[in-house]
């Protein structure tokens, strides 16, 4: 029974080895691609057969097998398989090393399965590393570009200094608990007298987390990572290693430190208002698409943390039916990304001018994934929005939702920016765009999902009210 | 004070002289060298809790092979790659604020912060008392290495294969032609 529910984790380190072995004899890299998409499906497959099993904590309590755990699993495979289907063109050429780039993202993939299948610190500490270590030299891929790695040596920088920072948080729970079972250390904390020392870990953990999915004002290595990184590596990191890092934070805030999750409150709602707002101002002056993405990303986070600051289970639903509508919206805008810098390299936002003439077909659904992004109906971002915005009002937080409003208004300059250059700019070079059918297949996936969770919400959030983050 | 404080304090201040030795020496050479004796200095440290084993791994995992590759990596750079481009091209303001940067201002920040944290872990309640550990380190660790933490184990793995792809796949030089 415990290899069954470790099933999804084994095939995934399976799926690694057998790519790294592939990548020796296979003379097409295309061949790792594939077998890459059939392993991401056979995961999912062992993944969707455990859901709705009663939660388990298996090998002596390091994994933890249970719906949230599942779900965030169905999130990562989701992006791993759409990031098989589309770099492949990409990466060819950028002259990027295919082989390792396959292994490294099922990796850190993996990382990511183990952080949110854990209440035990040390696994989700390990898997932690594993996502940041596969994702620092993913970052710096683009071997003749310096900014790829200017990318990965900040990354690389600033996660190794947070990873100090969480452990230091981490070691604290661990003095004050005797544990490092995030179920022992709410027990133990429910009754110590040392407020001060489980504030000072909250602190450490809260900041080290917030580094990992760029909360302002943890953000600086956010923007130049994601914009110089190889673009399928911007796409997995901003919505994988993210969506990681907000289960993670879930899990520490709402088991571990649930004791003390009153004070967290307001301090993350102001995280998430700030970071918001940041981002959406910021965005608006960029002139690259992938900053200008960066940016947008930060600000998503900011919605995506009020899910956390509410604390509330209508706010941990929203939030879950967020991050899955937000992979599938971010990771399309990633693929037309992609398939124009394909053609054009200089990847700016000019790149878009008079697409609509030149590829239909990518300029709706371009529009149709920034509509979601900006969070205007009938889009999944429309219904997570609202959803998030609910759950802060039920939840005493009016200011909190109104800034939500007030912030998709300020991001809609900078999203329809792209849009107007695709729609409106007369000077079209005439150039024949092209993409494989991966990237024409993964696109349609993001698409179709978007538009599904925006007009069918209703089965999907039905089961997520059903997911409990605690034990 | 017992001896065991006295001890303590003294490999303490020798292990946070030589980590600050680090950051601030101007050689990459000294800096590597002052970072075995950090090392030497945390398995001091590791010693004096009773934890016999970690402290042994310590010396010959980071002190023993880390510290002779980053050597290693320094002897086999040429002095270009080392330095980097000239410093003629920044400006006079820079290259003043520097000294300031780099040694000042680390210590300021790690003085404040040890402040803050020594204030803190004062005023706790810590739940078990500290230093009581087994003498059996080795078996204790293997035990739980191979019975409780065997997924953990097996990540860690997992992450050492991920470290060895990663270096071959940043290191390793374009082969030319292809």
């Amino acid at each position: 029974m415990q290899y069954v529910l470790i099933l999804p984790e084994i095939l995934l380190a399976g799926l690694g080895l057998v790519l790294l072995g592939m990548d020796l004899f296979a003379k097409s890299k295309r061949s790792l691609a594939v077998a890459g998409v059939i392993g991401t499906l056979a995961t999912l497959v062992a993944v969707l057969a455990n859901f709705g099993v009663a939660p388990a904590e298996i090998w002596s309590g390091t994994i933890r097998v249970d719906d949230f755990a599942q779900y965030f699993k169905v999130i990562f495979l989701v992006i791993l398989g759409l990031v098989f289907l589309f770099s492949h063109e990409y990466l060819e050429k950028r002259d990027v090393r295919m082989g390792e780039f396959y292994i490294l993202v099922t990796f850190a993939t993996l990382g990511a399965f183990l952080m949110v299948s854990s209440l035990e610190l040390i696994t989700i500490y390990l898997g932690l590393e594993l996502m940041t270590i596969a994702s620092y030299i993913l970052a710096g891929m683009l071997r003749q570009d310096a900014r790829s790695s200017e990318a990965s040596i900040k990354f690389f920088l600033m996660g190794a200094l947070t990873s100090g920072v969480i452990l230091y948080g981490l070691s604290l729970l661990l003095g004050l608990s005797g544990s490092t079972h995030l179920v022992a250390i709410a027990e133990a904390l429910a009754t110590s007298p040392n407020t001060a020392l489980i504030t000072a870990a909250g602190v450490f953990i809260i900041a080290g987390l917030g580094f990992k999915i760029a909360a302002v004002p943890f953000h600086m290595w956010a923007p130049d990572t994601y914009e110089g990184a190889p673009t399928p590596v911007s796409a997995f990191l901003i919505t994988a290693s993210e969506a990681a890092g907000f289960a993670v934070l879930l899990r520490i805030l709402l088991v571990g430190l649930a004791p003390a999750l009153a004070q967290w409150k307001m301090v993350l709602a102001v995280i998430a208002f700030v970071t918001m707002t940041f981002g959406n101002v910021t965005a608006i002056v960029q002139t690259r698409t992938k900053r200008m993405l960066a940016y947008s990303a930060i600000a998503q986070a900011g919605y995506i943390l009020v899910g956390v600051a509410v604390a509330t289970p209508q706010s941990v639903t929203a939030m879950l039916f967020y991050m899955l509508a937000y992979a599938f919206m971010t990771v399309g805008a990633f693929a037309v990304v992609i398939m124009l810098s394909n053609h054009i390299p200089s990847e700016e936002i000019e790149d878009f001018k008079g697409l609509a003439q030149r590829a239909p077909g990518y300029a709706l659904a371009m529009t149709l994934l920034l509509l979601s992004l900006i969070g205007i109906p009938p889009t999944g971002g429309f219904f997570g929005k609202l959803a998030l915005y609910r759950s802060a009002v039920e939840g005493g937080m009016v200011w909190l939702a109104l800034a939500m409003v007030i912030n998709s208004a300020i991001s809609v300059p900078y999203y329809f920016n792209v849009i107007r250059n695709m729609y409106l700019a007369e000077e079209a070079p005439a150039m024949e765009l092209s993409a494989r059918t991966g990237l024409k297949l993964a696109l349609g996936i993001a698409v179709a999902a978007t538009l599904l969770l925006g007009v069918f919400p209703e089965p999907l959030v039905g089961f997520l009210r059903t997911i409990q983050v605690m034990p | 004070m017992t001896v065991t404080d006295w001890v303590f304090l003294a490999v303490a201040a020798v292990t946070l002289f030589s980590a600050y030795r680090v950051v601030v020496s101007r050689k990459i050479m000294h800096a590597a060298l002052w970072l075995g004796l950090t090392f030497f200095g945390v398995a001091g440290i590791f010693l004096l809790l009773g934890a016999d084993f970690l402290a042994a791994a310590q010396v010959l995992v980071y002190v023993g092979a880390v510290t002779t590759i980053i050597i290693f990596g320094i002897m086999l750079s040429t002095p270009e790659e080392l330095r980097g481009p000239s410093p003629e091209a920044g400006s006079d303001a820079a290259s003043s604020a520097a000294p300031t940067r780099r040694s000042f201002l680390p210590l300021v920040t790690a003085i404040g912060f040890a402040a803050v944290m020594v204030a803190l872990v004062n005023r706790g309640e810590w739940p078990s008392p500290p230093g009581s550990v087994s003498t059996d380190t080795p078996r204790l660790l293997g035990e739980a290495l191979f019975t409780r933490f065997v997924i953990p184990f097996e990540v860690a793995s997992v992450v050492l294969l991920v470290a060895l792809v990663g270096a071959i796949a940043l290191a390793l030089k374009e082969e030319s032609g292809q």
